[in-house]
């Protein structure tokens, strides 16, 4: 990244679109809540932003993104200390690790996701376009399908767990189940 | 083994939604800590989680756009007969091991977003605002609130929707067939939508539209607020802009303060600022952007159900409320108040004299109280007993009413014949009567707007039967303060007032006398009045407004 495009902001967002997906799978695993990742991607952003401006040269960006992220993360633990439920330390410092781990080929999970989509039947393939995609509510999915809350709970992660199983096969990493 | 997996999903799955309560929690943290196959399950379904969370990212592989409810009945069904999962009971001794804790979910009143965009430079603001369209809209959460409707007929009759309603983030359509609704977004972004409109409340900080119209005000504090519509985004940067989606499809844009970001096309290839007194249209067709004339009146900016008033940024009419109308044209044409009792009239009153006592009008609220001006003792123009010390001293008589008319310029220049086709609306007042405007009063008629200045035109109106004989003053009085004097105005003349009020002024007076003219006045071979032909008029008597 040539000193030219320090301060070119067409330039910062590209390379963030580019590299969102790792920088925002890397803090859903380390806060395990959607909203509270939204908020951190936001103010993740702006920092690297801010420090996007002042930095001489960011040679890779996605590590640098997570380094601000992790950051960001440990800020908004000790800020929501007394008021959230967290991860003990131990197990914090594990998913650490391992969230980078996984991110390192996130381009190719993602293609793989992908065609595991494209292999769900119709109706399964809906229920995660409403989670996902429209961004619809478990509560508004139990109404949907008609069933109480907890079903449609067990029918999302039933999905989701099918998802990752298969995502896993496509990837060809070691045998898990 | 495969109903570890089948728990761990749920776990994980309400956490994520932060659903868990404090034991599953707990379990969850346990089942990680003690098993490393958990921990690498745990960490592929938060990744697939975030990637399935990329907005855009399934387009091509067909998903489907319908809902079907025989999909889903089917689906019901088959949960029906799968086999429950229990989740068991976490030990005591690993619970204590933690801080007793409670998940408490909060959500931001102020769009975060909004708020640190303030403290930015303008190329962080821009960067700002194009990633926050980017980044995945959250669903769901309580962003707005319903703060006033006026004859709204929604289509969703099973849920209606009243004053006080939150309104959530999601894909929910609303149909508001007619009349007009007003919604305060948690951010202070106020949006006023026009019936037949549809929309759906994208974002906190983003309203869709599907066809309709919708005029927002949006403060600092929410700079960023979007109205997306089929074929273009409008991105505030500070300003109060009015956007419509004709059932064609093609999308108006007309900001009337500030200025804002059109991203146009479909896939966004034009992006353009578009600043105060500037409007474009884009084709729903072809997307093509062209100017447009900026029409200020063309949306409802401010609505109060409680005084029935819808305004689309038109000055208020003094005229119409002297008709008993709120200022907006519900007056009627012809009424009047009769100086001398304070009542409204609509017959015809002939010379008569008065003493000057000031006279409350209780039939209209707009008007505190009328008055016939004689300067023999302290002249009240007010019923907070405000003086005008500079009235001139008259002979107490008047004639006729303070009536609600309409007229035109030319008629009052000119003299010449009355022309039907007379559309501005004016105040007829003979010499020597005085009223009195309670401007407070009016400022609740429409709340979040300011009353800015008072205009008018004035002359003598062509009535007068003795044209040479007319000889008027004109007062225009703030809180019984002189602010404007026009003496010995005669027929064929005419004169502007414009005078600016603040806020703080609370009553505004206008007076007209009898121009020093003697008691008693010899023309040719009559003998007449001091008051004889001095019918005054106020064209066009506004109160200039602007939102706050």
């Amino acid at each position: 990244m040539g000193p030219e495009n320090l301060k070119n902001p067409d330039f910062f967002v590209r390379q963030l679109m580019n590299h969102r997906k790792r920088i925002y799978a890397f803090i859903l695993t380390l806060v395990a809540n959607t909203s509270d990742a939204d908020d951190i991607m936001q103010d993740t952003a702006l920092l690297m932003w801010k420090k996007y401006r002042q930095a001489e040269e960011i040679k890779d960006f996605a590590a640098w993104g997570m380094r601000v992220a992790h950051f960001k993360v440990l800020e908004f633990r000790k800020k929501q200390y007394e008021t959230k439920l967290q991860f003990n330390s131990e197990l914090f410092d594990s998913l650490i690790g391992g969230a980078a781990a996984a991110n390192e080929n996130v381009d190719a999970r993602f293609e793989a996701l992908k065609k595991c989509l494209s292999k769900l039947d119709e109706k399964s393939r809906y229920l995660v376009q409403m989670r996902h995609q429209k961004g619809e509510t478990i509560k508004s999915i139990a109404a949907a399908i008609k069933m109480p809350q907890h079903t449609a709970y067990k029918v999302i992660a039933r999905l989701h767990e099918q998802l990752v199983r298969c995502v896993h096969k496509t990837l060809k990493v070691e045998e898990l189940f | 083994m495969k109903n570890k997996y089948s728990l761990l999903s749920q776990l994980i799955e309400g956490q994520l939604s932060g659903e868990l309560n404090e034991s599953q929690f707990r379990l969850l943290q346990q089942m990680m800590l003690n098993d490393p196959e958990s921990l690498v399950y745990y960490i592929e379904y938060t990744t697939l989680w975030a990637l399935l969370d990329e907005a855009g990212g399934f387009q091509d592989i067909g998903f489907a756009t319908e809902f079907d409810s025989a999909m889903m009945d089917a689906f019901a069904e088959e949960e029906r007969t799968a086999p429950p999962i229990e989740i068991p009971a976490v030990s005591k001794k690993s619970q204590e091991d933690e801080k007793p804790t409670e998940i408490k979910k909060v959500h931001p009143k102020v769009s975060k977003f909004s708020i640190v965009s303030l403290a930015m430079s303008s190329a962080a603001l821009l960067f700002v605002i194009v990633y926050a369209h980017f980044v995945s809209m959250r669903r769901g959460i309580e962003t707005a609130t319903l703060t006033d409707s006026m004859n709204a007929k929604w289509a969703d009759i099973a849920s209606p929707v009243e004053k006080g309603t939150r309104l959530v983030t999601g894909e929910k359509r609303w149909l508001l067939r007619e009349g007009y609704a007003e919604l305060l977004f948690d951010n202070q972004a106020r949006v006023v939508l026009e019936g037949p409109a549809e929309f759906q409340i994208l974002a906190e900080d983003r309203v869709g539209l599907s066809y309709g119209k919708v005029y927002a005000r949006v403060p600092q504090t929410a700079v960023g607020f979007s109205v997306y519509t089929p074929n273009a985004k409008i991105i505030d940067l500070g300003t109060e802009f009015g956007v419509q989606v004709e059932i064609g499809g093609n999308t108006q844009l007309h900001v009337l303060k500030g200025k804002t970001m059109l991203m146009a096309g479909k896939t966004d290839r034009v992006n353009m600022e578009i600043s105060q007194g500037n409007a474009r249209k884009i084709s729903g067709k072809t997307g093509e952007i062209s100017d447009i004339c900026c029409r200020p009146n063309h949306f409802v900016r401010v609505i109060n159900s409680e005084s029935n008033c819808v305004w689309r940024g038109q000055n208020l009419d003094l005229a119409d409320i002297v008709g008993g109308g709120n200022g907006f044209g519900s007056g009627t044409i012809g009424m009047s108040i009769d100086p001398t009792s304070g009542k409204p009239s609509s017959k015809p009153e002939g010379r008569r004299g008065a003493s000057n006592d000031y006279r409350l009008v209780a039939s209209i609220p707009y008007v505190d109280g009328v008055f016939v001006p004689n300067g023999r003792s302290q002249q009240i123009v007010s019923s907070q007993g405000h003086l005008f010390q500079e009235c001139p001293e008259t002979t107490g008589l008047t004639c006729e009413n303070i009536i609600n008319v309409t007229t035109n310029v030319d008629f009052l220049v000119t003299q010449t014949q009355y022309v039907s086709d007379a559309s501005l609306r004016a105040i007829s007042m003979h010499a020597n009567m005085g009223i009195t405007f309670d401007l407070q009063a009016m400022r609740g008629l429409i709340k979040g707007v300011d009353i800015q200045r008072f205009q008018s035109q004035f002359g003598i109106r062509r009535y007068a039967v003795r044209p040479s004989a007319s000889n008027a003053d004109f007062w225009v009085l703030v809180d019984g303060k002189l602010k404007f004097k026009k003496e010995h105005v005669k027929i064929g003349q005419f004169h502007s007032i414009d005078i600016e009020l603040s806020e703080n002024d609370r009553f505004l007076t206008l007076m007209i006398t009898e121009g020093d003219d003697p008691e008693t006045r010899f023309l040719e071979d009559m003998v007449l009045t001091a008051i004889d032909s001095d019918w005054g008029i106020f064209i066009d008597p506004v109160l200039v407004l602007s939102p706050k």
